[in-house]
Protein backbone atom coordinates (compact mmCIF):
# COMPACT_ATOMS: atom_id res chain seq x y z
CA UNK A 1 0.00 0.00 0.00
CA UNK A 2 2.86 2.46 0.83
CA UNK A 3 4.37 1.55 -2.45
CA UNK A 4 1.55 2.60 -4.40
CA UNK A 5 1.07 5.83 -2.30
CA UNK A 6 4.65 6.46 -3.66
CA UNK A 7 3.27 5.63 -7.01
CA UNK A 8 0.71 7.90 -6.65
CA UNK A 9 2.79 10.40 -6.05
CA UNK A 10 5.35 9.83 -8.57
CA UNK A 11 2.58 10.37 -11.21
CA UNK A 12 0.85 13.42 -9.48
CA UNK A 13 4.73 15.05 -9.59
CA UNK A 14 5.23 13.81 -12.64
CA UNK A 15 1.83 15.74 -13.66
CA UNK A 16 3.34 18.87 -11.50
CA UNK A 17 6.27 19.41 -13.58
CA UNK A 18 4.63 19.02 -16.90
CA UNK A 19 2.01 22.76 -15.77
CA UNK A 20 5.13 24.21 -13.45
CA UNK A 21 6.28 27.27 -15.32
CA UNK A 22 9.98 28.61 -15.63
CA UNK A 23 11.58 30.12 -12.64
CA UNK A 24 13.62 33.71 -12.22
CA UNK A 25 16.27 34.32 -10.03
CA UNK A 26 17.70 37.51 -8.68
CA UNK A 27 21.46 36.77 -8.10
CA UNK A 28 24.45 39.43 -7.08
CA UNK A 29 27.69 39.17 -9.21
CA UNK A 30 30.26 40.97 -7.41
CA UNK A 31 32.66 42.43 -9.81
CA UNK A 32 36.16 42.39 -8.20
CA UNK A 33 37.63 44.36 -11.21
CA UNK A 34 34.87 47.15 -10.35
CA UNK A 35 34.63 46.72 -6.86
CA UNK A 36 31.21 46.33 -6.97
CA UNK A 37 28.36 44.30 -7.19
CA UNK A 38 25.39 44.37 -9.64
CA UNK A 39 22.34 42.04 -10.10
CA UNK A 40 21.28 40.08 -12.71
CA UNK A 41 18.23 38.42 -13.64
CA UNK A 42 18.38 34.18 -14.01
CA UNK A 43 15.61 32.67 -15.99
CA UNK A 44 15.27 28.71 -15.13
CA UNK A 45 13.48 26.45 -17.19
CA UNK A 46 10.59 24.69 -15.82
CA UNK A 47 12.58 21.21 -16.76
CA UNK A 48 15.82 22.38 -14.36
CA UNK A 49 14.91 21.95 -11.39
CA UNK A 50 13.73 17.78 -11.68
CA UNK A 51 16.81 17.35 -14.47
CA UNK A 52 20.58 16.72 -13.66
CA UNK A 53 21.58 17.84 -17.13
CA UNK A 54 23.96 20.58 -17.54
CA UNK A 55 22.12 23.54 -19.49
CA UNK A 56 23.30 25.79 -22.36
CA UNK A 57 23.28 29.57 -21.24
CA UNK A 58 21.78 32.36 -23.01
CA UNK A 59 23.38 35.86 -22.09
CA UNK A 60 20.97 38.59 -22.76
CA UNK A 61 22.25 41.59 -22.88
CA UNK A 62 20.19 45.26 -22.76
CA UNK A 63 20.35 48.51 -24.03
CA UNK A 64 22.29 51.83 -23.66
CA UNK A 65 19.67 53.57 -21.40
CA UNK A 66 18.67 50.65 -19.91
CA UNK A 67 19.49 47.44 -16.87
CA UNK A 68 19.52 44.10 -16.56
CA UNK A 69 15.73 43.91 -15.57
CA UNK A 70 14.93 45.51 -18.93
CA UNK A 71 14.40 42.21 -21.08
CA UNK A 72 11.97 41.02 -18.11
CA UNK A 73 9.75 44.16 -17.35
CA UNK A 74 9.96 46.03 -21.00
CA UNK A 75 8.83 43.32 -23.18
CA UNK A 76 5.10 43.70 -24.36
CA UNK A 77 4.83 40.46 -22.81
CA UNK A 78 5.96 39.59 -19.99
CA UNK A 79 6.29 36.13 -19.90
CA UNK A 80 8.21 35.83 -23.29
CA UNK A 81 11.49 34.51 -21.16
CA UNK A 82 9.72 32.62 -19.53
CA UNK A 83 7.99 30.84 -22.23
CA UNK A 84 11.55 30.63 -24.50
CA UNK A 85 13.29 29.09 -21.69
CA UNK A 86 10.55 26.63 -20.99
CA UNK A 87 10.68 26.07 -25.34
CA UNK A 88 14.35 25.55 -25.54
CA UNK A 89 15.20 24.29 -21.87
CA UNK A 90 17.86 27.29 -21.91
CA UNK A 91 18.97 28.90 -19.08
CA UNK A 92 18.24 32.76 -20.00
CA UNK A 93 21.15 35.23 -17.91
CA UNK A 94 20.30 39.00 -18.16
CA UNK A 95 23.54 40.98 -16.58
CA UNK A 96 23.79 44.36 -15.55
CA UNK A 97 25.70 46.65 -18.34
CA UNK A 98 25.13 50.00 -16.77
CA UNK A 99 23.85 53.08 -18.84
CA UNK A 100 26.36 53.23 -21.50
CA UNK A 101 28.51 51.33 -19.98
CA UNK A 102 29.31 49.95 -23.53
CA UNK A 103 30.22 46.63 -22.83
CA UNK A 104 33.91 47.31 -22.89
CA UNK A 105 36.85 48.01 -20.79
CA UNK A 106 37.41 51.89 -21.12
CA UNK A 107 40.62 53.05 -22.03
CA UNK A 108 39.77 56.35 -20.55
CA UNK A 109 37.65 55.53 -17.05
CA UNK A 110 39.56 52.67 -15.42
CA UNK A 111 35.93 51.68 -13.18
CA UNK A 112 34.67 50.93 -16.59
CA UNK A 113 35.41 47.11 -16.87
CA UNK A 114 32.47 45.34 -18.77
CA UNK A 115 33.90 43.28 -20.83
CA UNK A 116 35.79 41.68 -18.07
CA UNK A 117 33.09 41.88 -15.96
CA UNK A 118 30.52 40.05 -18.56
CA UNK A 119 33.33 37.16 -20.03
CA UNK A 120 35.06 36.71 -16.82
CA UNK A 121 32.93 37.42 -13.74
CA UNK A 122 29.59 36.65 -14.62
CA UNK A 123 30.68 33.84 -16.68
CA UNK A 124 32.17 32.35 -13.53
CA UNK A 125 29.51 33.18 -10.91
CA UNK A 126 26.72 31.91 -13.35
CA UNK A 127 28.95 28.61 -14.02
CA UNK A 128 29.68 28.29 -10.13
CA UNK A 129 26.38 28.66 -9.27
CA UNK A 130 24.24 26.30 -11.84
CA UNK A 131 24.44 23.26 -13.44
CA UNK A 132 25.28 24.52 -16.82
CA UNK A 133 27.55 23.17 -19.25
CA UNK A 134 31.39 25.11 -19.06
CA UNK A 135 32.26 26.04 -21.98
CA UNK A 136 31.50 27.85 -25.52
CA UNK A 137 29.46 25.02 -26.61
CA UNK A 138 26.54 25.77 -24.42
CA UNK A 139 27.21 29.53 -24.39
CA UNK A 140 25.35 32.41 -26.84
CA UNK A 141 24.82 35.37 -26.56
CA UNK A 142 22.68 38.36 -27.76
CA UNK A 143 21.29 41.62 -26.76
CA UNK A 144 19.87 45.02 -28.55
CA UNK A 145 20.90 48.56 -29.13
CA UNK A 146 23.86 48.63 -27.32
CA UNK A 147 24.13 45.10 -26.21
CA UNK A 148 23.51 44.08 -29.86
CA UNK A 149 27.20 45.70 -30.30
CA UNK A 150 28.16 44.32 -26.88
CA UNK A 151 27.56 40.27 -27.95
CA UNK A 152 29.42 40.80 -31.07
CA UNK A 153 32.00 43.08 -29.92
CA UNK A 154 32.36 40.56 -26.66
CA UNK A 155 32.15 37.13 -28.72
CA UNK A 156 34.85 38.21 -31.50
CA UNK A 157 37.13 39.24 -29.09
CA UNK A 158 36.47 36.06 -26.91
CA UNK A 159 35.80 33.34 -29.81
CA UNK A 160 36.88 30.98 -27.07
CA UNK A 161 33.47 31.77 -25.12
CA UNK A 162 30.73 31.96 -26.84
CA UNK A 163 29.72 29.58 -30.26
CA UNK A 164 27.18 31.97 -31.24
CA UNK A 165 26.09 35.83 -30.82
CA UNK A 166 23.23 37.96 -32.13
CA UNK A 167 22.50 41.57 -32.31
CA UNK A 168 19.33 43.02 -32.40
CA UNK A 169 18.99 46.69 -33.42
CA UNK A 170 22.95 47.06 -32.73
CA UNK A 171 24.72 50.19 -32.32
CA UNK A 172 27.56 48.68 -34.43
CA UNK A 173 29.31 51.25 -34.95
CA UNK A 174 30.06 53.28 -31.92
CA UNK A 175 30.60 56.59 -33.96
CA UNK A 176 26.96 57.96 -33.33
CA UNK A 177 28.38 60.50 -37.04
CA UNK A 178 26.87 57.37 -38.45
CA UNK A 179 23.58 57.24 -36.76
CA UNK A 180 20.67 58.72 -38.03
CA UNK A 181 19.75 60.99 -34.87
CA UNK A 182 18.69 64.71 -34.43
CA UNK A 183 21.16 67.09 -33.36
CA UNK A 184 20.12 67.71 -29.86
CA UNK A 185 20.03 63.73 -29.50
CA UNK A 186 23.65 63.40 -30.59
CA UNK A 187 24.57 66.28 -28.67
CA UNK A 188 22.77 65.09 -25.48
CA UNK A 189 24.88 61.37 -25.62
CA UNK A 190 27.72 62.64 -26.75
CA UNK A 191 29.21 63.72 -23.25
CA UNK A 192 28.30 59.65 -21.89
CA UNK A 193 30.03 58.25 -24.75
CA UNK A 194 32.89 60.71 -24.16
CA UNK A 195 33.19 59.52 -21.09
CA UNK A 196 34.04 55.99 -21.84
CA UNK A 197 35.66 56.55 -25.03
CA UNK A 198 37.34 59.55 -24.80
CA UNK A 199 36.57 62.72 -26.96
CA UNK A 200 36.11 61.78 -30.60
CA UNK A 201 38.22 63.39 -33.27
CA UNK A 202 41.44 62.96 -31.99
CA UNK A 203 44.36 60.23 -31.73
CA UNK A 204 44.18 57.35 -31.25
CA UNK A 205 40.42 56.91 -32.40
CA UNK A 206 38.83 54.49 -29.54
CA UNK A 207 35.67 54.66 -31.34
CA UNK A 208 37.13 53.04 -34.43
CA UNK A 209 38.74 50.64 -32.42
CA UNK A 210 36.05 49.31 -30.27
CA UNK A 211 33.30 49.18 -33.24
CA UNK A 212 32.18 45.70 -34.70
CA UNK A 213 32.13 47.43 -37.70
CA UNK A 214 35.42 47.27 -38.16
CA UNK A 215 36.08 43.53 -36.49
CA UNK A 216 34.50 41.84 -39.80
CA UNK A 217 38.05 40.21 -40.70
CA UNK A 218 38.43 39.15 -36.77
CA UNK A 219 34.78 37.78 -36.87
CA UNK A 220 36.21 35.83 -40.28
CA UNK A 221 38.98 34.30 -38.47
CA UNK A 222 36.25 32.99 -36.07
CA UNK A 223 34.08 30.28 -35.87
CA UNK A 224 31.18 32.17 -33.89
CA UNK A 225 28.12 31.66 -35.47
CA UNK A 226 26.63 34.87 -35.73
CA UNK A 227 22.72 36.47 -36.73
CA UNK A 228 22.35 40.27 -36.85
CA UNK A 229 19.04 42.25 -37.51
CA UNK A 230 17.59 45.70 -37.81
CA UNK A 231 14.53 47.44 -38.42
CA UNK A 232 14.49 49.34 -41.87
CA UNK A 233 13.26 52.63 -39.73
CA UNK A 234 15.74 52.28 -36.89
CA UNK A 235 18.45 54.87 -37.00
CA UNK A 236 20.76 52.45 -36.85
CA UNK A 237 20.05 50.53 -40.05
CA UNK A 238 22.85 52.04 -41.71
CA UNK A 239 25.56 50.49 -39.25
CA UNK A 240 23.64 47.65 -39.48
CA UNK A 241 23.81 47.26 -43.40
CA UNK A 242 27.24 48.42 -43.72
CA UNK A 243 28.82 45.33 -41.45
CA UNK A 244 26.24 43.01 -43.69
CA UNK A 245 27.57 44.34 -46.23
CA UNK A 246 31.59 43.87 -45.35
CA UNK A 247 30.79 40.43 -44.00
CA UNK A 248 28.83 39.18 -47.28
CA UNK A 249 32.07 40.80 -49.03
CA UNK A 250 34.76 39.14 -47.09
CA UNK A 251 32.96 36.00 -47.08
CA UNK A 252 31.57 35.38 -43.36
CA UNK A 253 28.94 33.09 -42.69
CA UNK A 254 26.13 35.20 -40.80
CA UNK A 255 22.15 35.73 -41.25
CA UNK A 256 21.01 39.14 -41.66
CA UNK A 257 17.62 40.09 -41.49
CA UNK A 258 15.83 43.52 -42.23
CA UNK A 259 11.76 43.85 -40.97
CA UNK A 260 9.73 46.54 -40.00
CA UNK A 261 10.20 48.65 -37.18
CA UNK A 262 12.25 51.00 -35.29
CA UNK A 263 13.75 51.02 -32.15
CA UNK A 264 11.23 49.61 -30.00
CA UNK A 265 10.33 47.17 -27.45
CA UNK A 266 7.50 46.03 -30.26
CA UNK A 267 10.20 45.23 -32.49
CA UNK A 268 12.71 43.36 -30.14
CA UNK A 269 10.03 41.12 -28.59
CA UNK A 270 9.08 39.98 -31.84
CA UNK A 271 13.24 39.58 -32.90
CA UNK A 272 14.08 37.22 -29.70
CA UNK A 273 12.65 34.27 -30.79
CA UNK A 274 14.20 34.21 -34.29
CA UNK A 275 17.44 34.15 -32.47
CA UNK A 276 16.73 31.74 -29.84
CA UNK A 277 15.39 29.50 -33.30
CA UNK A 278 19.23 30.69 -34.45
CA UNK A 279 20.89 29.49 -31.79
CA UNK A 280 18.63 26.54 -30.80
CA UNK A 281 20.11 24.96 -34.11
CA UNK A 282 23.65 26.00 -33.21
CA UNK A 283 23.44 24.19 -29.60
CA UNK A 284 22.01 21.12 -31.46
CA UNK A 285 24.56 21.37 -33.70
CA UNK A 286 27.24 21.05 -30.54
CA UNK A 287 25.14 18.45 -28.98
CA UNK A 288 24.05 21.17 -25.88
CA UNK A 289 20.30 20.97 -25.98
CA UNK A 290 18.67 19.14 -23.14
CA UNK A 291 16.45 16.78 -24.56
CA UNK B 1 -5.41 -3.77 -5.06
CA UNK B 2 -5.58 -5.59 -8.35
CA UNK B 3 -8.01 -3.19 -10.00
CA UNK B 4 -6.10 -0.31 -8.57
CA UNK B 5 -2.74 -1.98 -10.03
CA UNK B 6 -4.45 -2.39 -13.17
CA UNK B 7 -6.15 1.39 -13.18
CA UNK B 8 -2.71 2.91 -12.42
CA UNK B 9 -0.92 1.08 -15.27
CA UNK B 10 -3.66 1.88 -17.60
CA UNK B 11 -3.15 5.29 -16.55
CA UNK B 12 0.56 5.38 -16.97
CA UNK B 13 0.17 3.76 -20.69
CA UNK B 14 -2.31 6.37 -21.54
CA UNK B 15 0.00 9.16 -20.29
CA UNK B 16 2.49 7.71 -22.24
CA UNK B 17 0.81 7.18 -25.09
CA UNK B 18 -0.71 10.58 -25.75
CA UNK B 19 2.47 12.44 -24.97
CA UNK B 20 4.89 10.85 -26.69
CA UNK B 21 4.16 8.31 -29.36
CA UNK B 22 1.31 10.03 -31.72
CA UNK B 23 2.79 12.21 -34.56
CA UNK B 24 1.73 13.87 -37.22
CA UNK B 25 0.13 12.07 -40.22
CA UNK B 26 0.25 12.62 -43.96
CA UNK B 27 -2.35 11.79 -46.38
CA UNK B 28 -2.49 12.12 -50.07
CA UNK B 29 -5.73 14.19 -51.48
CA UNK B 30 -6.68 13.85 -55.14
CA UNK B 31 -8.05 16.94 -56.48
CA UNK B 32 -10.15 16.79 -59.96
CA UNK B 33 -9.03 20.17 -61.22
CA UNK B 34 -12.17 21.21 -63.98
CA UNK B 35 -9.51 23.78 -64.95
CA UNK B 36 -7.61 21.93 -65.95
CA UNK B 37 -9.46 18.27 -67.18
CA UNK B 38 -7.00 16.47 -64.81
CA UNK B 39 -6.35 14.98 -61.22
CA UNK B 40 -3.53 17.14 -59.55
CA UNK B 41 -2.16 15.82 -56.36
CA UNK B 42 -1.20 17.14 -53.07
CA UNK B 43 0.24 16.18 -49.23
CA UNK B 44 -1.36 17.01 -46.50
CA UNK B 45 0.31 16.72 -42.55
CA UNK B 46 -1.98 16.95 -39.96
CA UNK B 47 -0.46 17.74 -36.32
CA UNK B 48 -1.51 15.22 -34.31
CA UNK B 49 -3.35 17.13 -32.48
CA UNK B 50 -5.78 17.24 -35.33
CA UNK B 51 -8.00 13.86 -33.98
CA UNK B 52 -7.77 14.88 -30.31
CA UNK B 53 -9.23 18.54 -31.24
CA UNK B 54 -12.13 17.50 -32.36
CA UNK B 55 -14.18 20.54 -32.91
CA UNK B 56 -11.15 23.25 -33.67
CA UNK B 57 -10.82 24.21 -37.07
CA UNK B 58 -6.55 24.36 -37.82
CA UNK B 59 -5.07 27.14 -39.91
CA UNK B 60 -3.56 25.79 -43.26
CA UNK B 61 -0.30 26.52 -44.93
CA UNK B 62 -0.05 26.03 -48.36
CA UNK B 63 3.82 24.68 -49.13
CA UNK B 64 4.77 25.07 -52.84
CA UNK B 65 7.55 23.30 -54.55
CA UNK B 66 9.74 24.61 -57.00
CA UNK B 67 10.71 24.18 -60.43
CA UNK B 68 10.98 20.27 -61.99
CA UNK B 69 9.77 19.30 -58.19
CA UNK B 70 6.39 17.59 -57.14
CA UNK B 71 4.14 17.43 -54.47
CA UNK B 72 6.44 14.96 -52.64
CA UNK B 73 9.59 17.31 -52.77
CA UNK B 74 8.94 19.20 -49.27
CA UNK B 75 8.64 15.58 -47.59
CA UNK B 76 10.91 13.68 -49.43
CA UNK B 77 13.85 16.03 -50.19
CA UNK B 78 14.96 17.83 -46.56
CA UNK B 79 17.82 16.63 -45.20
CA UNK B 80 15.27 16.18 -41.80
CA UNK B 81 12.39 13.88 -43.20
CA UNK B 82 10.20 14.90 -40.55
CA UNK B 83 11.08 18.26 -40.28
CA UNK B 84 6.69 19.08 -42.03
CA UNK B 85 5.66 16.18 -39.14
CA UNK B 86 7.65 18.19 -36.35
CA UNK B 87 6.68 21.76 -37.79
CA UNK B 88 2.85 20.91 -38.13
CA UNK B 89 3.13 19.45 -34.23
CA UNK B 90 4.79 22.17 -32.97
CA UNK B 91 2.24 24.99 -34.28
CA UNK B 92 -0.88 22.53 -34.52
CA UNK B 93 -0.88 23.83 -38.42
CA UNK B 94 -1.99 21.63 -41.29
CA UNK B 95 0.61 21.73 -44.33
CA UNK B 96 -0.46 20.82 -47.63
CA UNK B 97 1.71 20.50 -50.07
CA UNK B 98 0.64 20.39 -53.42
CA UNK B 99 1.32 19.47 -57.27
CA UNK B 100 2.21 22.06 -59.61
CA UNK B 101 4.63 20.23 -62.62
CA UNK B 102 7.78 20.61 -63.17
CA UNK B 103 7.51 24.35 -65.17
CA UNK B 104 4.63 25.53 -64.68
CA UNK B 105 5.75 28.93 -62.86
CA UNK B 106 2.04 28.97 -61.47
CA UNK B 107 0.56 30.94 -63.92
CA UNK B 108 -3.08 30.06 -65.43
CA UNK B 109 -1.56 29.77 -69.34
CA UNK B 110 -3.47 32.11 -72.01
CA UNK B 111 -1.86 29.78 -74.24
CA UNK B 112 -1.58 26.09 -72.68
CA UNK B 113 -5.10 24.70 -70.85
CA UNK B 114 -3.53 22.48 -69.31
CA UNK B 115 -1.04 24.99 -67.29
CA UNK B 116 -4.10 26.64 -65.11
CA UNK B 117 -2.30 26.22 -61.87
CA UNK B 118 -3.25 29.61 -60.04
CA UNK B 119 -6.97 28.66 -60.24
CA UNK B 120 -5.67 25.39 -59.21
CA UNK B 121 -3.94 26.77 -56.45
CA UNK B 122 -5.96 29.42 -55.56
CA UNK B 123 -9.59 28.00 -55.74
CA UNK B 124 -9.78 24.41 -56.48
CA UNK B 125 -7.34 23.03 -53.71
CA UNK B 126 -8.73 25.76 -51.43
CA UNK B 127 -12.00 24.61 -51.21
CA UNK B 128 -10.82 20.30 -51.95
CA UNK B 129 -8.85 20.35 -48.52
CA UNK B 130 -11.93 23.25 -46.73
CA UNK B 131 -14.44 20.56 -47.74
CA UNK B 132 -12.16 17.65 -46.52
CA UNK B 133 -10.47 18.90 -43.14
CA UNK B 134 -11.51 21.25 -40.31
CA UNK B 135 -9.98 24.22 -41.50
CA UNK B 136 -10.59 28.11 -40.98
CA UNK B 137 -12.02 28.59 -44.10
CA UNK B 138 -10.62 32.32 -44.57
CA UNK B 139 -7.63 34.18 -45.04
CA UNK B 140 -7.20 34.67 -41.38
CA UNK B 141 -6.36 30.95 -41.29
CA UNK B 142 -4.75 30.43 -44.21
CA UNK B 143 -0.51 31.40 -45.27
CA UNK B 144 1.21 30.32 -48.07
CA UNK B 145 4.88 30.06 -48.90
CA UNK B 146 7.09 28.28 -51.23
CA UNK B 147 10.51 27.63 -52.39
CA UNK B 148 12.50 28.82 -55.90
CA UNK B 149 9.43 28.82 -58.54
CA UNK B 150 7.39 28.35 -55.23
CA UNK B 151 8.11 31.46 -53.69
CA UNK B 152 7.47 33.15 -57.22
CA UNK B 153 4.47 31.12 -56.25
CA UNK B 154 3.36 32.43 -53.44
CA UNK B 155 4.15 36.13 -53.75
CA UNK B 156 1.70 35.79 -57.05
CA UNK B 157 -0.97 33.88 -56.18
CA UNK B 158 -1.24 36.12 -52.93
CA UNK B 159 -0.97 39.43 -54.23
CA UNK B 160 -3.79 38.40 -56.96
CA UNK B 161 -6.05 36.96 -54.54
CA UNK B 162 -6.21 39.88 -51.62
CA UNK B 163 -7.59 38.27 -48.49
CA UNK B 164 -7.52 34.89 -50.15
CA UNK B 165 -3.67 34.22 -47.65
CA UNK B 166 -3.26 37.05 -44.76
CA UNK B 167 0.67 36.15 -45.43
CA UNK B 168 3.21 34.81 -48.04
CA UNK B 169 6.48 33.88 -47.83
CA UNK B 170 9.21 33.06 -50.81
CA UNK B 171 12.49 30.85 -50.08
CA UNK B 172 15.42 31.51 -52.65
CA UNK B 173 12.40 32.81 -54.59
CA UNK B 174 12.30 33.59 -58.32
CA UNK B 175 11.59 37.11 -57.35
CA UNK B 176 11.91 38.56 -60.93
CA UNK B 177 11.35 35.76 -63.57
CA UNK B 178 13.26 37.59 -66.44
CA UNK B 179 15.49 34.75 -66.88
CA UNK B 180 18.63 37.59 -67.77
CA UNK B 181 18.75 38.73 -64.25
CA UNK B 182 19.83 35.10 -62.99
CA UNK B 183 23.10 34.18 -62.28
CA UNK B 184 23.23 31.15 -64.50
CA UNK B 185 24.67 29.70 -68.23
CA UNK B 186 23.07 30.99 -70.78
CA UNK B 187 21.78 28.27 -72.15
CA UNK B 188 19.30 27.42 -69.10
CA UNK B 189 18.69 31.01 -69.22
CA UNK B 190 17.80 30.14 -73.00
CA UNK B 191 15.73 27.24 -72.07
CA UNK B 192 13.54 28.95 -69.50
CA UNK B 193 12.93 31.70 -71.50
CA UNK B 194 11.58 30.01 -74.21
CA UNK B 195 9.29 27.91 -71.37
CA UNK B 196 8.07 31.63 -70.31
CA UNK B 197 6.96 32.38 -74.11
CA UNK B 198 5.13 29.00 -74.33
CA UNK B 199 3.05 29.73 -71.10
CA UNK B 200 2.75 33.39 -72.14
CA UNK B 201 3.14 34.27 -74.99
CA UNK B 202 6.34 36.83 -76.68
CA UNK B 203 7.99 39.12 -74.40
CA UNK B 204 6.72 42.52 -73.72
CA UNK B 205 10.33 44.14 -74.19
CA UNK B 206 13.58 42.51 -73.59
CA UNK B 207 14.05 44.10 -69.88
CA UNK B 208 10.74 43.70 -68.55
CA UNK B 209 9.11 40.74 -70.18
CA UNK B 210 6.23 39.59 -68.35
CA UNK B 211 5.50 43.03 -65.73
CA UNK B 212 2.34 41.85 -64.33
CA UNK B 213 3.40 37.78 -64.01
CA UNK B 214 6.38 38.65 -61.75
CA UNK B 215 6.88 40.36 -58.25
CA UNK B 216 9.49 42.69 -58.74
CA UNK B 217 6.52 43.79 -61.53
CA UNK B 218 3.92 43.76 -58.82
CA UNK B 219 4.99 46.23 -55.57
CA UNK B 220 2.19 48.11 -55.76
CA UNK B 221 -0.36 45.26 -55.71
CA UNK B 222 2.19 43.92 -52.95
CA UNK B 223 1.41 46.84 -50.83
CA UNK B 224 -2.12 47.09 -51.60
CA UNK B 225 -2.81 43.74 -50.72
CA UNK B 226 -2.62 43.91 -47.12
CA UNK B 227 -0.46 40.86 -46.85
CA UNK B 228 2.53 40.17 -44.15
CA UNK B 229 5.71 39.16 -46.45
CA UNK B 230 8.77 37.07 -45.36
CA UNK B 231 11.14 35.98 -48.40
CA UNK B 232 14.98 34.99 -47.78
CA UNK B 233 17.85 33.96 -49.83
CA UNK B 234 20.95 32.46 -49.83
CA UNK B 235 24.18 34.67 -50.49
CA UNK B 236 25.64 32.13 -53.15
CA UNK B 237 22.09 31.93 -54.93
CA UNK B 238 21.99 32.40 -58.36
CA UNK B 239 18.79 34.31 -57.69
CA UNK B 240 20.06 36.78 -55.33
CA UNK B 241 20.36 39.72 -57.43
CA UNK B 242 16.41 38.98 -58.18
CA UNK B 243 15.79 38.94 -54.07
CA UNK B 244 17.39 41.78 -53.77
CA UNK B 245 16.29 44.09 -56.09
CA UNK B 246 12.42 43.35 -54.97
CA UNK B 247 13.87 44.12 -50.91
CA UNK B 248 15.19 47.27 -52.48
CA UNK B 249 11.71 47.92 -54.82
CA UNK B 250 9.82 47.35 -51.64
CA UNK B 251 11.44 49.36 -49.48
CA UNK B 252 11.16 52.16 -51.77
CA UNK B 253 7.55 52.29 -52.21
CA UNK B 254 6.69 51.22 -48.35
CA UNK B 255 5.50 47.88 -48.43
CA UNK B 256 6.43 46.01 -44.67
CA UNK B 257 8.73 43.36 -44.92
CA UNK B 258 10.78 40.70 -43.51
CA UNK B 259 14.14 40.16 -45.76
CA UNK B 260 16.56 37.77 -44.81
CA UNK B 261 19.87 36.68 -46.63
CA UNK B 262 21.81 33.87 -44.73
CA UNK B 263 24.85 31.52 -45.74
CA UNK B 264 24.14 28.58 -48.89
CA UNK B 265 22.50 28.52 -52.10
CA UNK B 266 20.11 27.04 -54.02
CA UNK B 267 19.44 23.78 -51.87
CA UNK B 268 17.43 21.50 -49.80
CA UNK B 269 20.04 21.92 -46.69
CA UNK B 270 19.28 25.49 -47.09
CA UNK B 271 15.63 25.38 -47.57
CA UNK B 272 15.51 22.64 -44.34
CA UNK B 273 17.25 25.78 -42.42
CA UNK B 274 15.07 28.24 -43.88
CA UNK B 275 11.60 26.77 -43.32
CA UNK B 276 11.63 26.80 -39.63
CA UNK B 277 11.99 30.88 -39.79
CA UNK B 278 9.26 30.98 -42.18
CA UNK B 279 6.83 29.00 -40.06
CA UNK B 280 7.55 31.09 -37.11
CA UNK B 281 7.11 34.23 -39.19
CA UNK B 282 3.84 32.52 -40.44
CA UNK B 283 2.37 31.33 -37.27
CA UNK B 284 2.99 34.84 -35.46
CA UNK B 285 0.46 36.12 -38.20
CA UNK B 286 -1.96 33.28 -37.38
CA UNK B 287 -1.46 33.81 -33.56
CA UNK B 288 -2.42 37.73 -34.32
CA UNK B 289 -5.42 36.43 -36.36
CA UNK B 290 -6.54 34.11 -33.43
CA UNK B 291 -6.46 31.13 -35.63
CA UNK B 292 -3.89 29.29 -33.92
CA UNK B 293 -5.29 26.01 -31.92
CA UNK B 294 -3.57 25.98 -28.63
Amino acid sequence: MKLFRLFLMAIFLLQGALTFAAKVDSLDIPSAAMNRTYKAAVVLPNSYAKSKAAYPVLYLLHGGGGQFSDWLKQTPDKQLLHNIADQYNLIIVTPEGERLGGYLDSPVKPDNKFETYITKEVISKIDNTYRTIRDRNGRVITGLSMGGHGALYLATRHPDLYSAAGSMSGALDLDPKHWDIAPEFAAQIKPAFASILGPLGVKPDYYAANSVVHMADKMKENDVKLVIDCGVDDFLIEPNRELHRRLVYNGTPHDYTERPGGHTWDYWENSLPYHVLFFSKVLKGNGAMVQ
Amino acid sequence: MKALQKFLLLALFCLAFTSTTLGANVDTVVVASAAMSKDVKAAVVLPASYKKEKKASFPVLYLLHGGTGSYRDWLSKTPDKALLHRLADEHNLIIVTPDAGPTSYYFDSPLDKTSQYETFISKELIDKIDNTYRTVRDGKGRVIAGLSMGGHGAFYIASKHPGLYSAAGSMSGVMNINTATWKVPAEFAQLRAQNFSKLLGPPQDASNPYPEYTAVGRTEELKNSGLKLIFDVGIDDFLIDTNRDLHRRLLENGTPHTYIERPGAHTWEYWGEALPYQVLFLTNILKENGTIVQ
